[in-house]
């Protein structure tokens, strides 16, 4: 529940529509029981009335039948602003925690973001923020709307005769808390079952579509698919349990509200007829019950949602309030024009990593120099990129600018002097101005179509038929790899930084693509101190140096032409490049 | 725009489904009447209470029988919750086990051009969405016409009046399915859309975020959050203005029928009002039993209002579905003739062998020949793009032949059993595919005619032994899910032992070293030459010196066979392999 308060807080910038929305979701309620209540109670008079001539004629029909109206219309209207302003406190929710969240990721990020390295878990925040989203529309509105309708119908009757105010809220709170209790106790392990259940059968059925060609060529398909199946029946099974506990809190509902009206007015008969209040309220009494249960209807999946929501909410919390990895300092450093770069016996491990991702790395790459960093995957190459970008901090040694420590350059300082240029760069699903106004906001478009010129993407964008307006698609998918590239490239040119790293620019993407991509890298190169982390031997000879790295160390570093000579590994690195 | 076409479809495959809505019908209907009874009971009691001044225990019995009926009406609501769990359940098993068959005939080269998690999101996710459909919406549309004739017909039956106030609004019923149908899917489709695309806004930001914090522009991102989050707030609430009016319409059409029942029944007991009704007076137990008749004729319709979602999201699913069970299949192969018993060795020859992709737009092999002796050992190389993988898929029968001959010892491949052939294959990918459980369960890959003692011997002889202290250890090993805890070498050994332990006699590689580092490199070639003993092997490959090992290599380019021979043979005719083998080697001069 704990886990829910800043969640709650979040709703209060916003309690004028919260106070409203729960205004008109009573009144809706108040109208739905008045309308039967008071309809119930007015056949009763009349046909009393009824009997006798003189009291027909003095019956005053017009208030009740004037209330009747007016309740129909107020349940009606009442509805219908409820479901509207429920709404709108939903999506002014929805908009808080996600500005909310994104306030608190920032700093983190992307250490933070990307500390767990599954591409599922920024699907899974968005997935859990929006459960969050529903807190107030299915489990808050709800909750309070039957507690007022309790305290309202109890009040009515206590003020009748208590006797009946007790009967009511007995069997009340019997539908209200003790059913959805009892069928969350029950539900909840195969509740938790179920969930079980499917994620094995989702992480099976991704292997065995994964391996099809494998299970099918040594003849276990049969055998996988027996299996899948099985599980499927284990799971059918297990939601035919849950059904028949739904069903028995539905069938339960049913009875309790049902015997709730009758008990009441089982009680109430002898007091009518003693003449402890007027019998006309019988019906009154009969009909205001039964309509007070519609109050309870929401509430067993409101509890189920509430423990969903808390599960979000403790997901989105220990992401969103993990301490800062980096943080900067808000004066500037003396500014400089030297790009040399010291890397001095730096030392990184990943957070709950076993090993070091890196340890005693020691590097100085000259101002307006490049230098490839090149090793087989999972050598500690890109971490050195992301110690220089500071997304992480070593956990030894230093890194040294112009002589100046990394850690001094306040946040923004440090972007003007960096850029990175990697696979990753992301396209947004924005316009490919957009894309590019990221690295540069008060670009005009003459010098945007400058950079895509230098990038050589200018004769693509010229040719489509939106030019800079052309919508990148998600993930950038109406671009190409190789136009992707480009563009992370012409934005890599405006900002103009004095250094650039370059992690993978050119994996994934063809021969054909890589070679061209490379030789307009090279051109734009000049008077930039470059350094690029690659596995693959494309740049070697055209770099001032080569650092060559295995298991988190420097195995040698020295120009392509003389670790050629000296160094065996690095031999045996190039002979077994594929051609 | 789907048609609920599709959903029918789905049903027609699992016929005993129909039963289990039918009597969900049943049950509904039955409920239905006992509402009907309820009402009169309780107008009943109310009125002998009140008017008769009846003692309450002289009306204990009415207590007792209206507890009965309020309690049946609780277990019929269970009943349909069963039923409508039971409907469901055939539906997804059928369909569940139909998509997996029917993927499974598709081939591995349709999954993997669909992509794996998108299929399984169609498997799982996209299958239980059918459940609302079949377990609330489909009885309950029935339920929305026959419930309110029932209870029309009991008003009828007692005041013209009243049962003309419910006449009235009936054939607006259909009128109002249609607009709540409308108003629903208006509200799941604009609505889900403006959702759905700013959490995808906010999934873009998110990924980007290492993207932004290098150009140092993370910090101003939150305010555009909050302008897509407003934008989107604005959108969505002028739909849903619209959409909540039909259900709104509904809900007042509900509170004047109670308001105007109420009104008349009042006015006839004070006589102000003689007509509409067939009895000389009228009594409160009637007045009460039509009052409280009124919410009910409309609360079937309600009920469907809410159950509509289900129907949108059913309907999106079953496209979904439908679109790979529409897939056609490649021609059957299943009725064809068996290798003469197990063979034991295999010889190759393929003739004229051409293939292309998109109808001829992709040529991938043209006019390849070639013969493989028995218990020889190829090599195939040549850049990507040459048509090794084409050539392979071919000889693993995943691609059906299009044009040419590929003859096994003699017999056409395409006149034999699929799963006949496959069983004198052994296989080992670039990425073989490992499951989650033990490495010796991936090794066996589950088949019981492989004893421990050859497990051990296929684990040794491919040097997956070495993965622990001692070979039982290593049989025991969890490999994680999809092999997520053994590196590509390691993955590659294992799937080097399956194919010792299945000792099949003709064995397939693809790119047997491509990444390795020199130990596990040296590992897998020493283990390779083992497997090699007495089988015939081809392995594709971009590695000129891995290639060397080889009997004969065969040069691809260009959709065919372009030379052949030993590695000697092919440097001294210094034409397409030596082009190759040199540009590797400009790198190391």
């Amino acid at each position: 529940m704990k886990n829910l308060f800043p969640f709650l807080r979040l709703l209060w910038p916003h309690r004028d529509w919260v106070i409203w929305a729960f205004f008109f979701g009573c009144l809706t309620l108040f109208a739905s029981i008045g309308l039967l209540a008071l309809s119930g109670w007015f056949l009763s008079a009349t046909a009393v009335a009824g009997l006798g001539i003189a009291a027909a004629q003095n019956f005053n029909i017009f208030t009740p039948s004037a209330g009747i109206r007016g309740f129909a219309i107020m349940r009606t209207v009442g509805r219908y602003v409820e479901r509207l302003l429920s709404h709108e406190t939903t999506l002014r929710l929805l908009s808080s925690l996600r500005v909310w969240f994104y306030r608190h990721i920032e700093p983190q990020a992307p250490a933070g973001l990307y500390r767990h390295r599954s591409g599922d878990l920024l699907n899974r925040i968005v997935t859990d923020i929006d459960t969050l989203d529903s807190l107030f529309i299915r489990v808050v509105s709800p909750s309070f709307v039957a507690l007022f309708v309790a305290s309202l119908v109890s009040f009515f009757l206590w003020w009748l005769a208590p006797v009946i105010a007790l009967a009511f809220l007995l069997f009340y709170l019997t539908a209200g808390v003790l059913l959805p209790l009892l069928s969350h106790l029950l539900g909840q392990q195969t509740g938790a079952a179920i969930q079980r259940q499917l994620a094995t059968l989702r992480t099976n059925l991704l292997e065995d579509l994964h391996g099809m060609a494998d299970l099918t060529i040594y003849g276990a398909w049969q055998r996988h698919e027996q299996a899948r199946r099985e599980e499927n029946e284990v799971l059918l099974k297990l939601q035919e349990k849950m059904a028949r506990i739904r069903g028995f809190n539905n069938a339960m509902l049913t009875i309790v509200a049902g015997v709730a009206a009758l008990t009441a007015l089982y009680v109430a008969i002898p007091l009518a007829q003693g003449g402890a209040f007027d019998g006309a309220l019988l019906a009154l009494i009969a009909f205001g019950i039964l309509a007070a249960f519609e109050a309870i209807i929401p509430l067993p999946a409101a509890y189920q949602m509430l423990g969903k929501i808390s599960a979000a909410a403790q997901r989105i919390r220990t992401i969103a309030e993990a301490p800062v990895a980096v943080t900067f300092p808000q004066q500037p450093a003396e500014s400089r024009d030297d790009t040399s770069i010291i890397f001095g016996n730096l030392d990184f491990r990943y957070p709950g990593a076993g090993k070091d991702a890196v340890t005693g790395i020691n590097l100085d790459i000259g101002h307006q120099t490049s230098l490839a960093i090149v090793g087989p995957s999972g050598c500690g190459k890109t971490t050195l990129a992301h110690l220089l970008t500071r997304f992480w901090d070593p956990d030894q040694g230093e890194i040294t600018i112009g002589g100046e420590k990394l850690q001094s350059f306040s946040e923004g300082q440090l972007r003007r002097m960096v850029t990175l240029v990697s696979q990753k760069s992301h396209t947004f699903n924005a316009t490919l101005r957009d894309n590019l106004l990221i690295a540069a906001p008060k670009a005009t478009d003459d010098q945007l179509w400058e950079a895509l010129k230098r990038a050589q993407l200018a004769d693509f964008i010229a040719g489509l038929p939106h030019q800079l307006d052309t919508w990148a698609g998600e993930g950038g998918s109406r671009l190409s790899g190789g136009e992707a590239r480009r563009l992370a490239l012409a934005r890599a040119l405006l900002k103009d930084a004095p250094i650039w790293v370059l992690d993978e620019p050119t994996e994934g993407l063809d021969n054909l693509s890589r070679q061209q991509f490379n030789q307009t890298l090279f051109a734009n190169l000049q008077g930039k101190t470059a350094i690029f982390i690659t596995h693959t031997t494309d740049v070697l000879e055209r770099v001032d140096r080569v650092c060559f790295m295995k298991h988190g160390q420097v195995v040698a570093y020295a120009s392509h032409d003389e670790l050629i000579s000296t160094s065996e590994h690095y031999r045996h690195f190039i002979r077994t490049y594929p051609v | 725009m789907p048609t609920p076409h599709l959903l029918h479809q789905l049903q027609s495959l699992c016929p005993g489904s129909r039963r289990w809505v039918q009597l969900m019908v049943v049950l509904g209907v039955v409920a239905g009447v006992c509402i009907i009874i309820q009402a009169g009971l309780l107008a009943r009691i109310i009125h002998a209470a009140f008017i008769e001044k009846v003692p309450r225990e002289s009306l204990l019995s009415l207590f007792i029988i209206l507890t009965v009926v309020i309690t049946l009406r609780g277990l019929l609501a269970w009943g349909r919750e069963i039923s409508g769990q039971k409907a469901s359940s055939l539906i997804r098993r059928h369909i569940r086990a139909a998509l997996l068959e029917h993927l499974h005939a598709l081939g591995p080269l349709y999954v993997k051009g669909k992509q794996t998690a998108p299929l399984t999101n169609t498997l799982l996710e996209r299958t239980e969405a059918l459940h609302g459909y079949f377990a609330h919406y489909l009885p309950q549309k029935s339920l929305a016409l026959i419930v309110p004739i029932i209870i029309g017909l009991s008003a009828f039956r007692v005041s013209w009046v009243v049962g003309m106030i419910f006449l009235v609004t009936a054939p607006l019923i259909p009128l109002f399915m249609i607009m709540i149908g409308r108003g629903a899917e208006k509200l799941n489709q604009k609505n889900f859309t403006l959702l759905s695309r700013m959490s995808a806004h906010f999934l873009d930001t998110l990924q980007g975020l290492a993207t932004l914090k290098i150009f140092h522009r993370s910090a101003d991102e939150s305010a555009k959050i909050e302008k897509s989050s407003e934008h989107y707030r604005k959108g969505t609430m002028a739909v849903l203005r619209v959409a909540f009016l039909s259900s709104a319409v509904l809900e007042f059409l509900t509170s004047v029928a109670i308001a105007m029942t109420a009104v008349f029944l009042g006015l006839s007991y004070l006589q102000f009002l003689d007509f509409g009704l067939y009895q000389r007076e009228l009594t409160l137990q009637t007045g009460l039993f039509l009052l409280l008749l009124a919410p009910e004729f409309y609360q079937p319709l309600r009920d469907l209002g809410t159950h509509y979602h289900a129907r949108a999201e059913a309907l999106g699913a079953a496209q979904e579905i439908n679109t790979i069970l529409a897939e056609p299949l490649p021609e059957i192969k299943s009725a064809a003739s068996l290798l003469p018993a197990q063979q034991k060795s295999i010889r190759l020859e393929l003739a004229h062998v051409s293939h292309s992709f998109d109808k001829g737009r992709r040529p991938a092999l043209a006019d390849l020949n070639l013969h493989v002796k028995a218990g020889e050992w190829l090599a195939i190389v040549g850049a990507s793009g040459a048509g090794k993988t084409t050539l392979l898929n071919l000889l693993l029968g995943f691609l059906p032949l299009q044009q040419g001959k590929i003859l096994i010892n003699g017999q056409p491949l395409n006149n034999l059993n699929q799963t006949d052939w496959q069983r004198h294959i052994a296989w080992v990918p670039q990425h073989p595919a490992l499951f989650d459980g033990t490495l010796g369960d991936n090794v066996s890959l589950g088949d019981q005619s492989i004893t421990n003692d050859q497990l051990i011997t296929a684990t040794h002889a491919a040097q997956a032994d070495k993965m622990a202290a001692t070979i039982a250890q290593s049989l025991d090993l969890a490999v994680g899910e999809q092999g997520n805890q053994l590196s590509g070498g390691e993955a590659r050994r294992v799937a080097l032992a399956r194919a010792f332990a299945k000792n099949a006699p003709l064995i397939l590689l693809d790119e047997p070293t491509a990444g390795l580092d020199r130990e596990n490199e040296q590992l897998i070639m020493t283990s390779l030459k083992q497997l090699a003993q007495g089988r015939t092997l081809i392995m594709l490959t971009h590695r000129l010196d891995t290639a060397q090992i080889a009997d004969r290599i065969a040069v691809m380019a260009a959709g065919a066979v372009v030379e052949q021979g030993s590695h000697e043979k092919l440097m001294s005719r210094n034409d397409v392999y030596a082009g190759l083998v040199n540009s590797g080697r400009q790198v190391l001069t």
